[in-house]
């Protein structure tokens, strides 16, 4: 700015000999040259020119400026920032998909979604175009979409649409805090458009297994229904079998035992070509149906306690267990998240029956000594209050344990895949007074999500989830109410107030 | 003294002109009560520490604060007829505007330190985004430099104080405002860009984005220039 006069018509006339010092002496008259000539008319057209080049320059700029894609996300856990599966998911795009977001104008979800938007467009190299629209202004649009709220999505490719409510565009954490999700369930609708078949993933019930149906599990629910799937539950005692409509099968810590039909038709089911998930915990009764079943797969729980002093948080059992060589920890292991388990069992990995292959996904470390292994299984549950946790030779198993395994076979179409997990409070939601979901610790939404994913065959699925935001509840008491009272609408103001009385006090005196 | 010098002493000039008339710290009493007000609403009704609402209302009072801050940059010298000065004196009409900006953006600088007493309080009772923070912070201390140049512009078009304050605020308000008439293709998308709101939103959610800091910085760029060309043109007509 400080060279703004460089170059300007005062310089020019200055140079030609003209005095500045008789700017605006008496003009002869001259008519229409003289008026043209006259200092006046030269200084307003040099003005216009100027005016009109500067103009010119500043949207040149902000045309181009508006097109370059570059922004610092400097959100916690850079939640505004679309996740490297999402960029993938939306680079493969083949076909173009347009996507309108209905929303309030100036609102604060419709300028996150319009963030996220713009990042699929750039990651997909303009087959995902977008534009964000007020409904109240553009009611043919809104009715032609059937919208009823602020916030809803609609992503269209050809004759396929698929709709994201604004409710799924933000989660609530345990205290009741919103935060915007939007990345998965856009993704998600991406993804739907790509292959429009619902997959379905039923969690099994009736067997003291939580009670999806019922609330239970909310947060792992809502994963998988972000993710797309159709999610319920099922029964097999009034089932009679696992509907072949179902893609995967989730077995949550049952905590009886499941009777010989079901496990009779588990086995049908996993012989036509199913997918089954297990997360089981340590438990204190004999759940030998289902121990037996697994251990026909070649993966057989421990029914012990898993401990690992030296590779845990907070608490010994609180571990945090090393990624095997598998398409479900490859992501996390990649991005560098670490899944922890709380109270987890291990896995004795055997035999797999001829044709099927089993692989271990989660171990503890090894090494330490034959008295006092780096990890290990407490066997003897029941007495583990009055003992604690201490290795116990002869009686506890040492590690290295494997406390997650796939089992895939046999090769083919309609290929057997199960996931046994020996954990399964990692996919819980927060429990009251707890600040963090377990689901929500790290790699944890991942890992099951993940499983699922590659249990159903969906590898797309296979992905890093976004991060949940930071958890931003403020607890006030009156005290600190009447203090911020008091400091801000009081205190400052009143300063600011003596400073200015301070200054004209001054003035008055000068 | 080169160029930097010269305009240095007149913001420094401005600067201190300023904080030795109580007109500033009662503006900054009146900003930081009401934000004071907004703050520990803000805090109460949504029990948690972001602020985001809170920056956009001490925004908001920039549309009436920014005019009243520099109502006085040049309309004063006019009506003094002080402006005449500057023909003689070894300091161009850009280095005298921008060193009149660069004053009052002091003033402003100052009052967008005093907020951040509001995240500083925050994060004794909870996790403040601090990334956040910053982008808003940002956003907001731009916000008021846009208007602020806004407000010098005005000022450059009369000599009375009051009619630059209304001229001011009537210019902030139309880029305030540019998305309250409804229009549809490229109308609608134009003033959806120029909004001031629409630019700034991305900033209170902690994105900070190079186009909206060229729109913005273009805003200060332009209506300085066209004010150092209305000093010039009326000085040399």
């Amino acid at each position: 700015m400080a060279d703004m006069d460089e170059g300007t018509p005062n310089d020019q006339e200055q140079n030609t000999g003209e005095s500045a010092a008789q700017p605006t002496g008496p003009r002869k008259p001259g008519g229409l040259r003289g008026a043209l000539a006259s200092r006046g008319m030269r200084w307003g057209t040099a003005t216009a020119v100027y005016v009109g080049v500067v103009a010119a320059a500043l949207i040149g700029v902000n045309l181009v400026g508006a097109h370059i894609p570059t922004q610092w996300d400097l959100t916690f856990n850079h939640n505004l920032t679309l996740s490297a599966a999402s960029r993938n998911i939306a680079a493969k795009v083949t076909h173009p998909v347009h996507i309108i977001a209905f929303e309030r104008p100036g609102g604060t979800t419709g300028a996150k979604v319009s963030a996220l938007l713009q990042q699929y467009q750039t990651a997909s190299h303009g087959k995902i175009t977008y534009q964000v629209v007020d409904p109240a202004a553009n009611a043919a649009l809104a009715v032609r979409y059937h919208i009823k709220s602020y916030d809803t999505v609609v992503l269209q490719s050809g004759s396929h649409t698929q709709t994201v409510s604004g409710s799924s565009l933000t989660t609530y954490s345990s205290s009741g805090q919103p935060q915007f999700n939007g990345e998965q369930p856009i993704t998600n609708a991406l993804l739907q458009l790509a292959s429009p078949t619902q997959m379905t993933v039923d969690f099994l019930a009736g067997n003291g297994e939580p009670n999806t149906a019922g609330g239970q599990l909310p947060d792992a629910v809502l994963a998988l229904k972000n993710q797309g799937y159709k999610v319920g539950a099922l029964n097999l005692l009034t089932s009679h079998g696992v509907p072949s409509s179902v893609s995967a099968l989730v077995v949550v810590d049952p905590t009886q035992d499941l009777p010989t039909s079901s496990v009779s038709a588990l086995k049908k089911y996993a012989a036509g070509g199913g997918h089954l998930v297990f997360l089981l915990d340590p438990s204190t009764k004999n759940l030998k149906n289902l121990t037996g079943m697994l251990a026909g797969w070649g993966v057989k729980p421990q029914n012990d306690l898993v401990v690992d002093p030296s590779h845990s948080s907070q608490s010994p059992v609180f571990i945090v267990p090393k990624y095997g060589s598998s398409p479900i920890t490859a992501p996390l292991q990649q991005a560098n998240y670490a899944t922890l388990l709380l109270g987890a069992q291990g896995l004795t990995l055997g035999k797999a029956p001829k044709g099927y292959t089993v692989t271990p996904v989660l171990t503890t470390y090894g090494g330490g000594s034959s008295s006092n292994p780096t990890s290990f299984g407490i066997t003897n549950l029941s007495k583990l209050q009055t003992t604690g946790l201490h290795y116990t030779k002869g009686q506890d198993i040492p590690g290295p344990l494997t406390v997650a395994a796939t089992v895939a076979g046999p090769s083919g179409k309609a290929q057997f895949r199960a996931v046994v997990i020996g954990n399964a409070g990692f996919i819980a939601s927060a429990a009251p007074g707890q600040t963090q979901a377990p689901i929500n610790i790290q790699g944890n939404r991942d890992l099951f999500l993940n499983s699922v994913g590659w249990a159903t065959g969906r590898s797309q699925g296979i992905t890093i989830r976004p991060r949940p935001s930071l958890n931003t509840q403020v607890f006030l008491t009156s005290g600190s109410t009447s203090a911020l009272v008091d400091t801000f609408v009081l205190g400052v103001p009143l300063v600011c107030f003596l400073l200015a009385a301070g200054a004209w006090w001054t003035r008055r005196r000068l | 003294m080169g160029n930097f010098g010269k305009w240095w002493v007149v913001a420094r000039r401005e600067w201190q002109v300023a904080f030795q008339a109580p007109l500033a710290w009662v503006l900054l009493a009146l900003w930081m009560f009401m934000g004071g007000r907004f703050f520990v609403g803000s805090l109460l009704g949504s029990r948690s520490t972001d602020l985001t609402p809170v920056f956009w209302n001490l925004a908001v009072l920039l549309i009436f604060i920014a005019p009243l801050l520099t109502m006085r940059l040049l309309a004063e010298e006019r009506r003094n007829g002080s402006d005449e000065l500057i023909l003689t004196a070894p300091v161009s009409t850009g280095q005298w505007v921008l060193g009149k900006y660069i004053g009052v953006l002091f003033v402003w600088t100052m009052f967008a330190v005093v907020s951040l007493l509001f995240p500083l309080a925050t994060s004794r009772f909870g996790a403040v985004q601090w990334g956040v923070v910053a982008s808003s912070w940002l956003g907001m201390w731009l916000f008021g430099a846009a208007t602020l140049s806004m407000g010098l512009f005005a000022s450059s078009l009369t000599s009375n104080q009051v009619v630059a304050a209304m001229l001011s605020f009537a210019v902030v308000l139309l880029f305030y405002g540019s998305t309250w008439v409804p229009g549809h293709g490229l109308v609608g998308q134009l003033m959806t860009y120029i909004s001031l709101p629409s630019q700034f939103n991305n900033f209170t959610l902690g994105l900070v984005s190079v186009s909206h800091l060229i729109y913005l910085v273009s805003l200060c760029v332009g209506f300085l220039f066209l004010a150092v060309r209305v000093v010039d043109l009326r000085r040399w007509t």
